[in-house]
C-alpha cells in the first residue's frame, strides 16, 4: 500500500467515529426535504452536511494532537496532504451517492411532481460543486490554522458567495437571463448538469490541493 | 564507534529563543540523557532532530545520514515518544495498530501482540480511557514494534507515578540490552538520569553546557560552600549559580578550579540536578 493511502486509511481511523455522528445528520436533511415539500432539499442539505463530515476529520487530528503522530510517522508532508484529499473526495462521493439515492427515493415517495428530472440532476450537479468549493475553501485554511481557531472562517466564503450572486442580480440585469440561458441549455442537455458539477467540483478540489501543499509543506508541524 | 545519532552546530530562533551551535552525539548501544530547565531548548532539538521544525543551520543525522534529505528512510529506523499522547482519543488499543503499520516496512504484529500483553494494555479500551502510565507504554509498543534503532522520548516520565516511571526505565533497559540499539532521552527529572543514562547532554537557554559520560559530568563539577567572607572576587568569576544567604554562600565551579580554591572552603560532588539548578541561575560559560 502506497503510503498516501495509509495516510487516507489513518484519516478514515480518525475520522470514524465523527463520521457516524454527522451521518445522523442526514435526518435533518430528510426532514428539510419534507417540509420544503422538494427532495432536492433533502439532497443539497445532504451534501453541506457531507462538507461538515470531511472537515470533522481536521477537528479529530487536533484534540489527538496528531502533528506530532505526523512528525514522526515516515510520510512525507505532500503525501499526508494528498492523503487528506483523497478521504475528502471519498467522502463526498459516499454522500453524493447517498443524496442521489435519497432524493431518487424521495422522489417517487413524494410523488412525481415534486421534482423534474432536470432539477434531479442538477441539485447532484450543484451539490457536488458545492461540497468541492466548501471543502476546497476549508481545507487550505484548516492546514494554515487550527480547526478550531478557523473554523467560522471557513464559512465566510459561502456567504461572499451568496451576497456577490446578489450583488451581481441587483447590478447587472442580464446576470439573470444568463442564468436563465444557462438553466436553458441545461434543460436540453439534462444529464451533463452532475458532468459539470463533478467537473467543477473536482478542479475546484484540485486548486485547493495545490494551495493547500503550499501551505503546509512550508510550515513546521 | 558509530554513532545512532549526531548533531554538529544546530542553529534555530524563534522570536525570542534560539538554540544555538547545538552539537553532541549519541554512540550506538547507549542511553544519552538530554537535560535541561523547562524552556532550554530540548524540545525544540528533538522537533529539529524530527524534521518538525527547520533547522537553519547544522547538520543532523541518524546512522549516518541526514534527517532530511533521507527523511523516510530515517524515520523508519527511529521512533518517538512524547510526553502525551498523539494517538486518536477515540482509538481502542487494537485500532491503533491498523491506523499506523501501514507506513512501517519492518512492523512485526507478533511483537505488538507481544508488548501489548506484556504491558497489560486493554485490546478494546480507548486511548482516552488510559491511564498516564498506559498511554506510554502504548506509545513504546508502537514505537518498539517496527524494528526502530533509534528511540526518542520527550518528557516520558512527566507526570508518571513512582511505579510507573520505573517500569519505563525498566523498559528502556531492556531495550538497548542487545546493544545494538539507543535511546534519547529528553528529561528535567534527574533522578531517572542517574539510574538509566550512559551519557548526558546538558543543555542550557539554548546552549550545550556539557556533553558526555554521566560520570565526567558528576566528575567535572563541584559543589562550594563557604561563609560569605570566603567568596572573594576572584572566587566569584569562578563560582556558577552562587546562592549567598546571611551567613555564607554555596555555588558550582569546575573541577579543575577547586586546587586554587581558599583553605575553608567545602566541597562536595554534585547531583544532577545541583549542577542543573546552578547553571539555571547562573551566567553559565557553555561549551
Amino acid at each position: 500500500m502506497s503510503r498516501t493511502m495509509c495516510a487516507v486509511k489513518l484519516d478514515y481511523y480518525a475520522g470514524k467515529s465523527m463520521l457516524r455522528m454527522t451521518a445522523g445528520l442526514a435526518v435533518i436533511a430528510i426532514i428539510i426535504g419534507l417540509v420544503a415539500h422538494g427532495p432536492e432539499y433533502a439532497m443539497l442539505f445532504t451534501m453541506v452536511f457531507g462538507v461538515t463530515s470531511c472537515g470533522s476529520v481536521f477537528s479529530v487530528h487536533e484534540k489527538s494532537h496528531s502533528d506530532k503522530l505526523y512528525g514522526i510517522l515516515p510520510l512525507k508532508k505532500s503525501e499526508m496532504i494528498r492523503g487528506r484529499y483523497l478521504y475528502g473526495l471519498a467522502i463526498g462521493v459516499v454522500y453524493i451517492a447517498f443524496a442521489a439515492l435519497l432524493g431518487f427515493v424521495m422522489w417517487q415517495v413524494m410523488g412525481a411532481d415534486t421534482m423534474t428530472p432536470l432539477t434531479y440532476w442538477g441539485a447532484l450537479g450543484i451539490g457536488f460543486a458545492y461540497y468541492g468549493f466548501a471543502m476546497g475553501v476549508a481545507y487550505p485554511i484548516y492546514f494554515k490554522f487550527s480547526f478550531s481557531k478557523a473554523y467560522i472562517v471557513t464559512m465566510l466564503p459561502m456567504y461572499i458567495l451568496a451576497v456577490l450572486v446578489m450583488v451581481l442580480t441587483r447590478k447587472y440585469t442580464s446576470f439573470i437571463s444568463d442564468v436563465s440561458q444557462f438553466v436553458h441549455f441545461f434543460a436540453d442537455h439534462v444529464y451533463l448538469a452532475p458532468v459539470f458539477g463533478f467537473g467543477g467540483g473536482l478542479v475546484l478540489l484540485g486548486v485547493s490541493l495545490l494551495i493547500a501543499n503550499g501551505i503546509y509543506t512550508r510550515q513546521e508541524i | 564507534m558509530d554513532n545512532a545519532l549526531e548533531v554538529q552546530g544546530l542553529c534555530k530562533t524563534y522570536d525570542n529563543f534560539a538554540l544555538s551551535n547545538v552539537s553532541f552525539s549519541l554512540p550506538v548501544g547507549q542511553i544519552m540523557g538530554f537535560v535541561g530547565q523547562n524552556g532550554a531548548g530540548k524540545t525544540t532539538t528533538i522537533r529539529c532532530i524530527l524534521n518538525m521544525a527547520v533547522r537553519e543551520r547544522g547538520l543532523i543525522t541518524i546512522f549516518g545520514r541526514d534527517n532530511i534529505k533521507d527523511e523516510l528512510a530515517v524515520k523508519q529506523e527511529l521512533a518517538a515518544v512524547f510526553d502525551e499522547i498523539f494517538f486518536v482519543d477515540t482509538w481502542r488499543v487494537r485500532e491503533v495498530e491498523k491506523a499506523v503499520k501501514g507506513f512501517y516496512s519492518q512492523w512485526d504484529a507478533s511483537l505488538y501482540d507481544m508488548f501489548i500483553r506484556e504491558f497489560e494494555l486493554p485490546l478494546d479500551r480507548q486511548v482516552k480511557a488510559l491511564s498516564r502510565g498506559m498511554k506510554m507504554k502504548l506509545m513504546l509498543a508502537v514505537a518498539m514494534s517496527h524494528g526502530a534503532k533509534l528511540l526518542i522520548l520527550d518528557e516520558p516520565t512527566s507526570g508518571l507515578d513512582p511505579v510507573a516511571r520505573e517500569e519505563l526505565l525498566e523498559i528502556l533497559r531492556d531495550y538497548v540490552a542487545g546493544g545494538d540499539k539507543s535511546v534519547f532521552f529528553s528529561t528535567h527529572i534527574t533522578s531517572d538520569l542517574e539510574r538509566i543514562a550512559d551519557l548526558v547532554t546538558l543543555i542550557d537557554h539554548g546552549q550545550i553546557f556539557h556533553t558526555g559520560p554521566k560520570d565526567a559530568l558528576l566528575e567535572h563539577f563541584l559543589v562550594v560552600k563557604g561563609g560569605r567572607s570566603d567568596l572573594t572576587e576572584d572566587l566569584k568569576r569562578k563560582v556558577i549559580g552562587v546562592s549567598t544567604t546571611a551567613t555564607g554562600f554555596n555555588g558550582m565551579i569546575r573541577a579543575s578550579d577547586s586546587a586554587a580554591l581558599p583553605p575553608g572552603i567545602e566541597t562536595e560532588a554534585p547531583a544532577i540536578d545541583e549542577i542543573l539548578v546552578h547553571i539555571s541561575k547562573g551566567e553559565a560559560h557553555h561549551e
